[in-house]
């Protein structure tokens, strides 16, 4: 199964878009602030505008979808990461 | 250092392949005093700032209080990464770049954790090219599979002040994904040979300066300052200043032509990410910014990410205490 691994505000390159991890933390969603929180990172594909996503929601870089299998917050090194999975 | 002196050629096991290679001491990030001095903190930095100044006791907190981990060791392990030669020239000068061929834009971070030291880097390479090409010298040797190797000078900042040069001999092998794309910096504008690699040389450096690429995910942009400048530097905390007062700094750097970086927070609330959407910024916490320019008429100032992409033009100065924590500058002109 074809991977990616998105370290928290470093910037990967696939398929000719650069792909970031950002904003990982445990909160509120920015459409909900108010409502439960989860531990929630933003995808930046190039300079599109960010989407907020969980563990298990869809992102799309370029024509291909990826699935979020796993958002990691570091306390300790103070960088999370996000891991991607081909899906489909 | 000379093209020659250093650790002898291995051919079996080349020296310069990896960035841990160049593994030298660590600066301790704590005080050693050499004989029996203050028994507490409190003593020690007041004891400091009266023989020191000002400047050293700032620099000496910094790292003891700094929210940033100097290093952030991943486990990591710099010798089972795939590193391949890329070809290109080290400067490549595209009609109206400078004759140096070193450009802010051709800087775009990858995915090391290094934005404390390409931000610094991007902010003195737009102030004074010239001086950043200069710390880059070679091909002083080329080994028979055409492996170039280049000497670079950084520098390494004391909390006493007064940064000493280093000089690091790096290879054209970096980090590669297994279709021979960098995997860290990028390469820049594209010449003959390639992208051109300064940037990727300089990346590698600091890496080796650090002890490999693993302890140079994360650190202080005061050190990645130093390290391309050799100048020392000042740091303040957005908190508790007024607007005019950053503004006056800032504003003042870029007159000055020092370079000045600057911090997101570590965290943003659900809202304070949704007032960046509403004002249409991608902001990233935990993240190094640089300074390019500012526009006194409407109080903004441009914001460079050092990815190469989503900068904050034009970002209002009201609004920059909301998303930043804290800047960075360089004490004196680097032109």
């Amino acid at each position: 199964m074809e991977r990616l691994e998105l370290p928290e505000t470093g910037q990967a390159f696939h398929a000719g878009h650069p792909v970031v991890a950002a904003n990982i933390w445990e909160r509120a969603s920015i459409d909900d602030p108010a409502g439960p929180s989860a531990l929630r990172a933003q995808i930046v594909v190039g300079e599109d505008r960010p989407v907020e996503v969980v563990e298990g929601d869809e992102v799309a870089i370029g024509d291909e979808r990826w699935r979020v299998e796993q958002i990691v917050e570091d306390p300790v090194e103070r960088r999370g990461r996000v891991v991607l999975v081909r899906a489909g | 250092m000379s093209a020659r002196a250093g650790r002898p050629y291995d051919r079996t096991v080349p020296v310069h392949e990896h960035a841990d290679a160049q593994a030298q001491d660590a600066a301790p990030a704590a005080v050693a005093p050499a004989r029996a001095g203050p028994a507490t903190a409190a003593a020690l930095a007041l004891g400091l700032q009266r023989s020191a100044g000002n400047a050293a006791t700032a620099r000496l907190l910094q790292r003891l209080v700094s929210p940033q981990a100097r290093t952030g060791a991943t486990g990591q392990d710099d010798r089972t990464l795939d590193y391949r030669r890329h070809a290109g020239s080290v400067f490549v000068r595209p009609e109206g770049e400078h004759r140096s061929g070193v450009d802010a834009d051709d800087i775009q971070q990858g995915l090391l954790g290094d934005c404390y030291f390409l931000s610094p880097l991007a902010a003195a390479a737009r102030i004074n090219p010239q001086r950043i090409a200069n710390l880059i010298r070679g091909p002083v040797d080329t080994w028979p599979d055409g492996t170039r190797i280049f000497e670079v000078d950084l520098y390494e900042g004391h909390w006493i002040g007064n940064p000493s040069k280093r000089t690091v001999r790096v290879s054209d092998r970096f980090v590669s994904t297994a279709s021979g794309d960098s995997r860290y910096a990028q390469p820049g504008d594209v010449g003959t040979g390639g992208g051109e690699i300064w940037v990727m040389l300089l990346e590698k450096a600091w890496a080796g300066m650090r002890g490999g690429y693993d302890r140079a995910h994360s650190g202080l942009m005061a050190d990645g300052m130093t390290a391309v400048t050799g100048i020392d530097t000042d740091w303040e905390s957005i908190e508790g200043r007024s607007d005019a007062r950053v503004w006056r700094d800032i504003a003042g750097c870029v007159r000055d032509g020092k370079p000045v970086t600057i911090q997101t927070r570590q965290t943003l609330t659900a809202e304070e990410l949704a007032e960046a959407r509403d004002i249409e910024y991608t902001i990233f916490a935990k993240h190094a910014y640089n300074i390019a320019s500012v526009n006194a008429e409407w109080q903004t100032i441009d914001i460079r990410n050092p990815h190469g992409n989503n900068h904050l033009n034009g970002f209002p100065l009201v609004r920059l205490r909301r998303f930043f924590d804290y800047y960075v500058m360089s004490e004196r002109s680097f032109r």
